[in-house]
């Protein structure tokens, strides 16, 4: 072919390029992930083919960045991944192509090993020309751009919320960008917005009410975020206040209904309702088709189900399956970080419960202890029932406590100790299994908490009138008897004054 | 001053169409037919069809309202009849019964009513499931494809609001009924060897739907609608916006002259070798109207000729207003552009063996139409597994090849 055949078909291709990205980027924004993925694939699959076919005039990997940014962000197979790896090899990666090169690479890699800490030496300083170019004041802002550079700190902070990792990562990138780079400015309310919502896994988003509405631009959104704080911390005077508000504002086809219902639904446990499940179910199911995010949401987690059904079906071998494995991480982790962009904390919920699974399937199949510490915290902060009378394999996850080390029962118990209210009991659950497990160290801690526990007046709400029997045992034998003891006493005085009690 | 201006009134185009249409030689010879109330229905039926344009037109859609209804009855008020030697004879109103001229006027009017409503009660009673709105994924397509099946039923329930006696005009079942008018109107979405046993020998409605058909057909030219405006800020897709550059590439008013149709054809500013398929089918299209020789003899109106300029090959006059194409979303290319246009074609002017069957094929190879060449349809549409339309607009500007 001569070398004018060549540009004519390079320019068509990337003519068609041109034409697939501007409908990707439309039905991006509209949350269609299924319509993004076709496009995306179609363009990779399409890519890759003229590359094989004219290695020497391969397309530029920044006229086709959106391709492989938007196509793993609404990832839902794992194919996608390999179609990302093998296009890849099929574009010009040199010269100012590097720094897209480096951000796809991040963002792949993150998916790929969903479990894994991002080595943050690997990540390149984002240099003066890309921002020049990308974000410039007088300049266009390419969609895929914004979405690469939020996506990645939103996955590196997925991984330790409460780390510094995500931080020094942004502290790396911005160090060669200008104020008024239109990217950039966008960069320190998503990090205002992580950090308070880390608080959401460390329980210490439930004591400062007021940050988040400084944080979240739209009302019902903001609203609903202050009826989770509410049923969080059982005021459920507040949360019936809140709750009257929105139910006037957000109808079947509101983009917060939803979140909505997952908060009416997560709330049942603790409040009547005169509406029939019979008819609210299916009513959700219908409104969640119609909203093409929403649909997206529900087709990642039947993927999640059916992936893990596989594992179990095959009786959680140990020496297969990790791919399955794999994608029930990473698509719990998209569908959490789906829910926090619009503050829904019931899919955030959703999410941890499904990553739940995942942890303590791994950690009773490996007998691994780190999965089973972040397993049985992800139950607690994912509201998941677990009991092993009903799922065996939970069972063997509680047999394996005692092998924790003494930093990973120290830890397990701190975080236990500092949940909110709405988690109490799940958390006085899993610390009665612990019994004594838990360190010496923390008797007092303990002891303390279970005197503000007794103390406040929301056990009426728990379906339970004490928390104490984790002392049964432990009380026994713990080296501070005595000083649990005194310090125990006036809550104890008090429950043995109940009647029937 | 200001307190004394009055606002313009809401129906003046309907007082223009209707004027039009009732001082039209169609609607003079139709008057004096013997179906009763037949000027008041017809004035009721035209003030029905400016209501549901005015409030139910769909935007993806070129009109189908009074406009498109007076191009359709001036062409007919204008068909010239050849005689023996080729002169003017007369005109093809005059050559018609009354009774004939009202069910033909009442056809015209009612053809296209289905594409100004979209209500899925006037399916027929035992309508298959696949005519249901909820089996489409878009409703302008439902509306399209259900628009002729849904005329009886419609027809029938807007009319009544005007007049409960108007109900009449569609139970008897006389030679004279109105209910022969809707199903001639109906008849335009089949040719005529799919009309069925119960014309067979019904030579006078077919000759009469021969005439709405050919009417419609010949209704393509660049008056049907202001593409340059539609282009520039009218929404909807691809397809949405070829059809409307489609009616840009034919310059005159087709009307049948002695006989005769002329049709001007011009293209778009720089296209050339690759939009030579989409003036096959152009011309094709034009010639669809030789399928009904056999009809229109029956009523004495054959088209002896259709002189197309140019008659092969792609015009040399360029079409005004037709410059920025390539800036239309899906149009990047020669290439793209030419699929867009080729996909507003219906199979039987494209030729498409395809999809076409073995009746209707032979009847188009007698008709002398032009092979068009598929091919960028072929390598656009599929390989193997069936494409979205995006994926075939994307694989139409890459040229099939990489």
């Amino acid at each position: 072919m001569s070398d004018t055949n060549h540009e004519e078909a390079k320019f068509r291709l990337q003519q068609g390029l041109d034409y697939l990205r501007r409908h990707a980027i439309d039905a991006h924004r509209a949350g269609d992930g299924l319509q993004v993925t076709h496009y995306c694939s179609l363009a990779l699959t399409q890519v890759e083919e003229y590359g094989k076919a004219h290695p020497q005039h391969r397309i530029e990997l920044k006229n086709v960045r959106w391709a492989f940014i938007l196509g793993m962000y609404w990832i839902v197979h794992d194919w996608f991944l390999m179609l990302v790896q093998s296009a890849i090899e099929h574009v010009n990666r040199d010269g100012n192509n590097a720094t897209d090169y480096e951000l796809i690479a991040l963002i792949h890699n993150r998916l790929d090993s969903p479990q894994s800490q991002i080595n943050l030496l690997e990540a390149a300083e984002i240099p003066a020309e890309w921002w020049s170019e990308r974000g410039a004041p007088n300049g266009s802002t390419a969609e895929e751009d914004i979405v690469a550079i939020t996506f990645v700190i939103e996955l590196v902070w997925y991984s330790q919320p409460g780390g510094l990792d995500w931080r020094d990562l942004v502290d790396k990138w911005l160090v060669n960008s200008t104020s008024d780079n239109r990217i950039a400015a966008r960069i320190p309310r998503l990090l205002e917005q992580l950090a308070y919502q880390a608080g959401l896994y460390s329980g210490d988003a439930f004591s400062d009410s007021k940050a988040s509405t400084s944080l979240i631009e739209n009302d019902v959104q903001s609203e609903l975020f202050q009826a989770w704080l509410a049923l969080y911390n059982h005021d459920h005077d507040k949360f019936e206040s809140i709750h009257n508000e929105l139910k006037y504002k957000v109808n079947t086809d509101h983009p917060s209904y939803v979140a909505l219902f997952n908060l009416q639904h997560n709330a049942l446990i603790h409040r009547k309702t005169p509406d029939s499940q019979f008819v609210s179910l299916p009513k959700f199911q219908l409104a969640r088709s119609h909203q093409p995010a929403e649909f997206f949401r529900h087709f990642r987690e039947s993927h999640i189900d059916s992936e893990f059904l596989s594992i179990a079906q095959a009786g959680f071998p140990t020496n297969s399956h990790a791919g399955e494995r794999k994608t029930c991480l990473r698509l719990a982790m998209l569908v959490s970080l789906q829910a926090l962009r619009t503050w829904d904390v019931g899919g955030w919920i959703s999410g941890l419960r499904m990553r739940a699974r995942s942890h303590l399937e791994l950690a009773a199949t490996s007998g691994d202890t780190n999965s089973l510490v972040a397993g049985i915290i992800d139950s607690v902060r994912g509201h998941a029932v677990l009991d092993p009378k009903d799922e065996p394999r939970f069972g063997i996850c509680l047999q394996m406590l005692d092998r924790l080390s003494v930093e990973q029962r120290s830890k397990l118990t701190l975080d236990l100790l500092r949940s909110p209210p709405i988690e109490w009991r799940r958390s006085q659950g899993i610390l009665k299994y612990l019994s004594d497990a838990i360190p010496s160290e923390l008797h007092l801690e303990l002891a303390e908490w279970s005197i503000k526990v007794e103390s406040t007046n929301l056990l009426k709400n728990l379906w339970t009138h004490t928390l104490l029997d984790i002392w049964d045992e432990l009380l026994h034998t713990s080296p501070k008897r005595a000083e649990v003891t005194m310090r125990l006493a006036p809550i104890l005085k008090k429950i043995t004054g109940i009647p029937f009690h | 001053m200001s307190q004394s201006r009055v606002l313009p009134d809401p129906s003046s185009s309907l007082y223009d169409a209707r004027d039009f249409i009732l001082g039209s030689p169609l609607t003079r010879r139709a008057l004096e037919c013997s179906i009763p109330r037949f000027a008041n229905f017809i004035a009721d039926l035209l003030d029905a069809t400016h209501r549901l344009s005015q409030s139910c037109h769909l935007p993806e859609f070129t009109d189908h309202g009074l406009p498109h209804l007076c191009s359709l009855v001036d062409r007919i008020s204008k068909w010239e009849l050849p005689n023996a030697s080729g002169q003017v004879e007369t005109m093809l109103t005059q050559k018609l019964a009354p009774e004939s001229a009202g069910l033909l006027l009442v056809a015209v009017l009612t053809h296209d009513l289905g594409m100004l409503s979209q209500k899925p009660e006037d399916l027929p009673d035992a309508h298959s499931t696949s005519l249901d709105p909820s089996q489409w994924s878009d409703i302008a397509s439902w509306v399209r494809r259900t628009h002729v099946i849904r005329l009886p039923k419609l027809i029938r329930r807007i009319m009544k609001t005007y007049s409960p006696d108007y109900s009449a005009l569609f139970d008897d079942h006389g030679d004279e009924n109105l209910s022969q008018a809707i199903a001639i109107a109906m008849a335009h979405q089949r040719w005529p060897w799919q009309w069925g046993e119960n014309w067979a020998c019904n030579f006078r409605n077919r000759g009469l739907a021969a005439i709405v058909s050919v009417a419609d057909l010949l209704d393509e030219d660049s008056a049907r609608c202001d593409t340059e405006t539609l282009l520039q800020h009218r929404g909807g897709d691809e397809l949405n916006r070829a059809h409307w550059i489609r009616h840009a590439l034919t310059t005159n008013r087709v009307v049948v002259s002695r006989g005769e149709i002329t049709v001007e054809l011009c293209r778009p500013a720089a296209t050339g070798r690759v939009f030579k398929p989409v003036f096959s089918a152009l011309r094709n299209h034009f010639r669809l109207v030789l399928l009904y020789e056999d009809e229109l003899q029956h009523v004495e109106a054959p088209i002896t000729n259709v002189h197309l300029l140019p008659s092969t090959g792609i015009p040399q006059v360029e079409a005004s207003g037709l410059t920025r194409w390539n800036e239309l979303d899906g149009f990047a290319n020669e290439q793209a552009f030419a699929f867009q246009m080729l996909r507003t074609f219906m199979p039987e002017a494209l030729k498409d063996s395809r999809k076409v069957d073995a009746v209707t094929l032979a009847k188009l190879r007698s008709a002398s139409l032009e092979d068009v060449d598929l091919s960028i349809l072929e390598q656009s549409e599929m390989r193997n597994e069936p494409r979205t339309v995006e994926e075939q607009t994307f694989h139409a500007i890459i040229g099939g090849k990489s």
